[in-house]
């Protein structure tokens, strides 16, 4: 309020001792975050920033080598073994999960559908699921003997593949375990839904607008800032996918579900290579943030935020 | 450029180039940071770096508090991380242990999951625990990175020839670090890995059930029988079931056909390439996906533990000793029994254990008062004899054999010899081996395991891949 008057009057107020107090009150109350956030997260990535340049399982001895880790990631055959696994679960999440989780948004906005309440919460289950629950239950899903789902492909002639078990369909097992969990960016899509206003649909409809016309100039416009959020989200959470590698697979069958962050894992868990699983972790960061800053920038030809003047 | 730096030094330059040191005090001092969770993996990948920001604080921590308590000689407080919960047991070796050291006061920290990981964040912190539990997948490489106290002088100390020679010599010599021969603990108990038979089954396929001697003929002629089918062909039950198909298991295997994995010569050679080694993986690989006498991954389901031969999916089952408590508890409709790994080309007999231990922490402050209390758990017989009982778990040393036989059947009325017996011959035949290592453990496992994996769990391959898997180990051990 202080700052709106000083504004108002065209010259700098000086601030009241209770605005202070209210100001330094403030402040303190949101330090232990700040703090928190210094140390955990920003001190925390600087430590790792520094582990990069160390040969290092900080415990004994520890040697400066530069930027020899980054020099070793290149021609590491398992890194770029895990480099092209995540990619390729990332190419073929991210597009699924986001328009997956739209389809069923879409289809329970409908609120003429007997019992939404119910189906929506089913459908917002699996994402509130622990990881290592859902991946117990899918191991036995995808059984290529006694699961779920080669069963019901039995039932129309079909014999299903190994699913987890062949190094071609482990990845897709994955990603269909991703889109059954989409729940959590269906309950975004529907509240950024139902915050269209009703009076653009109506209006449309005067005019003579079907429900495709309606859904491509009303609803995805408007609906863009939503699905920009959930397809950054899904983007980020997919490129650090761990949690089915290392319970269901162990990064198998052949290392076909060897993913970054199991490797960088194992490379600092496992054999104490702290240096080098920090550059394999400032790598997969550089990577999140470089595909990120795509979708950021991207976002002016396509993301429409209500009230913006464009030129 | 190489510039060497020591482990404080470094630590604290990087904590202060992070510009955290301060603040990581304060709050270190408000809170502990939690371990890294399986679950929480991700996270702790990013966040490991943070325990480690707060390595120098923590260890001063340590030093800041043990300093007065020994230098005034008086209370001192050890911390115990144990994969037991704390219950009797660990009270009475506390109490037992505060007889001789009545102003010690000891911290028990049940293991919980992840505790290798606990363990290294632990130590990475300078504040581990004083008696720690260890096994093959931890010792050596706590061994190696200089973290636990060679208990060679103390037992030397301590410990007389007969009660030396009382403990099993392939887990006496086993807790030998290879790179310097410090000794790394005392043995907890003893784990082997055995068959369990369905002795209903033989009976009804007309088979004499094995004993201690069968032959690796016996064996495959047993699954063969032992397999059933509907009139469909489908199998609904599997001869037999050998849950050793990872790399520390299969050694045992390796040496039936007279391999080995790691040269028993050099530890940076692997001879997985050798037309012994080969041919354990080929009778394998044949029994699994060609003839399917022996049941394969997916074929087993959801089962765990002993389910496959309990719930009699398989009528013969390669596990572990530590689970017959399993079958005990929950007794199966059949008559059942154990008995030793058959006997292979080589024509000996061989079995592969475990080396569970406890070991000291070597920044402890405080040796001997640890020292006194491994010696309560691991040597007195009656807290030895407890926890065997407890995990159903052979002893640690020969002459309990017979009490603990004989403790088993006071607990369960029902236990046979035919059940009991055949471990304790196993353990005191001298054929029991445990799993060796190569000088690059880890790192080599990243390459034997997809190997492993597709001769034996998915039948993707057959045990020629092994020629190149051998030469790339042997290659990265030697590397410098």
């Amino acid at each position: 309020m202080a700052t709106s008057t000083a504004l108002a009057s065209g010259r700098p107020k000086r601030m009241s001792s209770r605005a202070r107090r209210r100001q330094i009150a403030g402040y303190l109350f949101i330090s232990p975050w700040v703090i928190g956030f210094l140390v955990f997260t920003v001190g925390a990535m600087l430590f790792s920033l520094g582990l990069t340049l160390f040969d290092t399982d900080l415990l004994t001895e520890t040697k400066f080598i530069g930027l020899k880790n980054f020099v070793q990631l290149s021609h590491d055959r398992l890194f770029l073994k895990s480099l092209s696994v995540t990619g390729y679960y990332v190419l073929l999440a991210v597009p699924l999960q986001v328009l997956a989780a739209l389809l069923i948004a879409l289809m329970l906005n409908n609120r003429k559908i007997a019992l939404v309440g119910v189906w929506r919460t089913l459908y917002y289950m699996p994402s509130i699921v622990s990881g290592i629950a859902v991946s117990m239950l899918w191991m036995w899903m995808l059984n290529p003997d006694f699961g779920l789902f080669n069963y019901l492909l039995s039932l129309v002639g079909i014999q299903g593949p190994r699913w987890i078990y062949s190094e071609q369909w482990a990845i897709p097992s994955f990603v269909i375990m991703g889109v059954w969990a989409a729940g959590s960016n269906m309950l975004l899509y529907l509240a950024g839904l139902q915050s269209i206003p009703t009076p653009l649909y109506e209006a449309a409809s005067i005019d003579g607008a079907g429900s495709w016309s309606r859904f491509w100039r009303i609803t995805l416009p408007m609906l863009s800032p939503t699905l920009f959020f959930n397809l950054v989200m899904t983007l980020i959470g997919a490129f650090q996918v761990f949690t089915q590698a290392f319970v269901m697979t162990n990064g198998g069958p052949n290392n076909a579900t060897l993913t970054m962050v199991l490797y960088l894992y194992r490379k600092g868990f496992e054999q104490l290579h702290f240096g080098y699983a920090s550059a394999v972790a400032w790598v997969l960061f550089v990577i999140i943030m470089a595909f990120t800053l795509l979708v950021f920038r991207s976002s002016t030809a396509w993301v429409y935020y209500e009230g913006e003047l464009r030129r | 450029m190489s510039t060497r730096f020591s482990r404080r030094h470094f630590l604290s330059a990087i904590a202060l180039l992070a510009g955290s040191g301060a603040a990581g005090a304060a709050l270190s001092a408000c809170g502990a940071t939690p371990a890294p969770a399986a679950t929480q993996a991700p996270a702790a990948a990013t966040q490991a770096p943070a325990a480690a920001t707060e390595a120098p604080t923590a260890a001063q921590a340590t030093e800041a508090t043990a300093a007065p308590a020994a230098a005034g000689g008086g209370a001192v407080t050890i911390r115990w991380l144990d994969w037991s919960d704390q219950d009797d047991i660990i009270n009475a070796a506390i109490a037992k242990l505060k007889e001789k050291h009545p102003n010690v006061t000891v911290n028990f920290e049940p293991i919980g999951d992840q505790w290798g990981d606990k363990q290294l964040t632990q130590m990475v912190s300078g504040n581990a625990p004083d008696l720690l539990t260890g096994n093959d997948q931890t010792s050596y490489i706590w061994a190696e990175k200089n973290q636990l106290l060679d208990l060679n002088p103390l037992v030397d100390r301590d410990l007389t020839s007969d009660q030396i020679a009382d403990f099993f010599e392939y887990q006496w010599n086993g807790l030998l670090y290879p790179g310097n021969k410090q000794r790394m603990g005392l043995p907890y108990y003893t784990w082997i890995y055995q068959y369990y038979i369905n002795l209903d089954a033989f009976a009804e396929a007309g088979l004499t059930p094995p004993k201690a001697g069968w032959k690796l003929d016996d064996y495959d002629l047993d699954l063969t029988k032992l397999t059933k089918k509907d009139d469909s062909g489908k199998v609904t039950r599997w001869g037999g079931m050998d849950n050793s198909y990872d790399p520390f298991r299969f050694e045992m295997w390796l040496r039936i056909f007279g391999g080995n994995m790691v040269d028993p010569n050099d530890w940076t050679k692997c001879v997985l390439n050798t037309k012994e080694a080969k041919d354990a993986f080929e009778w394998h690989r044949v029994r699994l996906f060609e003839k399917n006498t022996l049941i394969q991954q997916t074929q087993v389901g959801q089962l765990t533990n002993m389910d496959p031969i309990a719930t009699e999916k398989v009528a013969i089952m390669g596990e572990g000793n530590g689970n017959e408590g399993l079958m005990l508890d929950n007794p199966p409709k059949f008559k059942w029994g154990c008995v030793a790994p058959p006997i292979g080309p080589t024509g000996k007999a061989q079995g592969i254990g475990t080396i569970d231990n406890w070991g000291i922490w070597k920044g402890t402050k405080a040796p001997d008062v640890v020292w006194d209390l491994l010696k309560i758990v691991a040597i007195q017989d009656d807290f030895q004899l407890a926890f065997a009982a407890k995990w159903v778990a052979t002893p640690n040393r020969k002459s309990l054999l017979p009490k603990f036989a004989a403790a088993v059947k006071a607990k369960y009325k029902d236990a046979t010899d035919d059940q009991i017996q055949p471990q304790l011959d196993l353990l005191t035949s001298g054929a029991v081996q445990i799993g060796t290592q190569f000088k690059k453990h880890k790192a080599s496992l990243e390459i034997i395991n997809p190997a492993m994996e597709q001769i034996l769990r998915t039948g993707t391959a057959k045990p020629d891949i092994l020629d190149s898997v051998a030469d790339q180990v042997t290659k990265l051990n030697q590397e410098a």
